[in-house]
């Protein structure tokens, strides 16, 4: 894999010499520990041995920063909501990015405290598009939502929302992530929502959506986000 | 001949535009009556009025749709339904707030009044922007039990507010966004400043001897909390009365996760208390007297009763009904009674 690496920066040095700037494409790959993720049909199992499907994950990213080698960073100001049942949003492309070696990207799952707390949001921060809590005025940061027989609410329905921007539950999570191989020909991010399952006992903990109670969901996340390769996928 | 006939026709169209409700001079809105008046002593107001200024058009489509049932599930249950003119935009006489098919909530309905100087929205200040407060009652199962999507998508459908957006945003396009700023541009304008107490300040009335005792009463007492002259000081605090076994509602610890904040509620604003009971975030005190009895007992419940509480500890019977009499000051009917505010359809 480092000789692959190495074999990849050589390859793409004179393109990153050369002064100028590049769009970066990001793809969400979701997974359920080695399966694919597919919705509503196929069925899961944690760690616990409790069976669950799947039929809904969605969350904010903002904030995307590219680390660079020598040069200064690159941030992106933009809000996306990445749904893993609308392709056209899980791949998210950063434009006129300039030419050069990035180590690292990082990026806000969730939506800072700023626009958590300044009123009226437009485009993927709309309220409409239902990842807002109303009694408790925030942004929603991760819906993860499917069945599992275990879990004991009507209709077996399993539900996490993860959001929180205050002190003592602040659920903004920063990820920094390696980058992998050339950022050119994509940065493939992997989201195993298996991990974030992983440990849950679904007969209990069916329905965290608050944000006290949805914090060992943000604890989850180290294991479950990585880059991979994109040829890997 | 021809003469008679013409004079027939003007006549009839002069008939028909008098008759046209917009036309009617007493409920006909015009610059006049969007420009806000911001009392001084009031002070700045909280809500940024330069993002949303208050048009005509906006404060026409903001009351349309604070009247209009559209916003409901079933098209059975407006904002108004619950927040009624006469007493302050709260609802009078019932404990808990109402919702569709006969679902009732678990908190009284607060007043809507002076909310541009609001620094955060509901009992437990969950909701911290004023265009985001419509979403709560909008979407909440107990009440209008209804989603954005719908509603937007139910508007976007309608002959009636085509005309209505066009006229407010100069397109006919309906937006989240849209909805909740018209909405705010409507509550903007539900300032009370002109009650007994504001004209005392104004020295336009005097006071008569009890109010004036009550006055002495309630700054000694309850100004703390309830500071002038927005009485309240917007903070969230366990007033001692102790939880209700049935809802056991935690107060602002649902929103903070902070053990301190457990059984605190927001202090409510006493401008128009006269005519918002029943009293408390569940409504359990049904009259004035019943509140005052209550501070004045002393033997408030709860390991984190308010120690403002202390002020208000041991008044006599005489100073609660002295305090009442100031109470009733508060009460303005020229804001209860704005025909700015009234409904739409009902003319």
């Amino acid at each position: 894999m480092i000789i692959r690496l190495c074999c990849c920066m050589i390859l793409c040095l004179p393109f990153m010499l050369r002064a100028g700037t590049t769009p970066i494409p990001i793809h969400f790959i979701f997974v359920v520990g080695s399966q694919p993720l597919q919705f509503d049909t196929l069925l899961y199992e944690n760690e616990r041995h409790q069976s669950y499907s799947l039929s809904m994950v969605k969350f904010y990213v903002s904030a995307i920063r590219l680390h660079a080698e020598g040069n200064s960073d690159v941030t992106s100001e933009k809000f996306f909501l990445v749904d893993a049942s609308d392709s056209a949003s899980t791949s998210i492309t950063l434009n006129r990015i300039p030419i050069g070696t990035y180590r690292s990207i990082s990026f806000t799952l969730g939506v800072d405290s700023a626009h958590n707390c300044s009123g009226l949001q437009e485009g993927a921060l709309d309220p409409i598009r239902g990842m807002f809590w109303a009694w408790n005025t925030g942004y929603i940061f991760l819906k993860i939502e499917g069945t599992a027989p275990a879990s004991p609410s009507p209709g077996h329905v399993v539900e996490l929302h993860v959001g929180g921007f205050r002190q003592p539950t602040n659920n903004i999570a920063r990820i920094e992530l390696p980058i992998v191989e050339d950022p050119v020909r994509g940065i493939y991010i992997q989201v195993d929502v298996g991990a974030i399952l992983g440990s849950l006992d679904l007969s209990k903990q069916f329905s965290l959506t608050t944000p006290a109670t949805a914090s060992v969901v943000t604890a989850s996340y180290p294991s479950a986000v990585h880059t991979i390769l994109g040829s890997r996928r | 001949m021809r003469l008679p006939f013409l004079l027939a026709a003007l006549l009839t169209v002069c008939l028909f535009v008098y008759a046209t409700p917009d036309e009617n001079p007493y409920l006909r809105i015009d610059a006049k009556d969007v420009a806000l008046k911001l009392p001084k002593r009031f002070g700045t107001p909280t809500y940024d009025l330069r993002s949303n200024p208050v048009s005509i058009n906006g404060f026409l489509l903001g009351r349309a749709l604070f009247y209009d049932p559209i916003l409901s599930q079933d098209s059975s249950t407006s904002c108004a339904s619950c927040h009624q003119r006469f007493a302050a935009f709260g609802h009078v006489d019932h404990t808990l707030s109402h919702g569709i098919n006969g679902r009732i909530g678990t908190r009284n309905v607060p007043a809507i009044q002076n909310e541009i100087w609001n620094t955060s929205f509901m009992w437990d200040g969950g909701v911290t922007h004023m265009d985001l407060q419509p979403i709560a009652p909008i979407t909440n199962p107990n009440e209008m039990d209804e989603t954005l999507v719908r509603v937007i998508a139910k508007l976007s459908t309608s002959t009636k507010y085509k005309p209505l957006f066009r006229a407010a945003f100069r397109s006919e396009a309906v937006t989240t966004e849209r909805v909740l700023k018209a909405l705010s541009q409507f509550v903007a304008l539900m300032i009370s400043s002109d009650s007994r107490y504001d004209r005392m300040l104004d020295a336009r009335v005097a006071f008569t001897e009890q109010e004036e005792r009550g006055l002495v009463s309630f700054r000694r007492r309850c100004v703390t909390c309830h500071r002038e002259p927005l009485f309240t000081d917007r903070s969230f605090r366990n007033n001692g009365i102790g939880i209700d076994t049935a809802l056991r509602d935690v107060g602002r610890y649902a929103i903070t996760n902070v053990a301190s904040d457990s059984f605190k509620f927001k202090v409510p604003s006493l401008r128009n208390v006269e005519r918002t009971y029943p009293y408390m975030h569940d409504g359990r005190f049904r009259t004035l007297q019943a509140v005052l009895n209550h501070y004045a007992r002393g033997a408030y419940r709860g390991a984190n009763a308010d120690a403002a509480l202390r002020t208000t500890t041991g008044m006599s019977g005489q100073e609660q009904k002295d305090i009442i009499a100031f109470l009733l000051t508060l009460t303005d009917s020229s804001f209860t009674y704005d025909r700015r505010f009234l409904d739409p359809n009902v003319r």
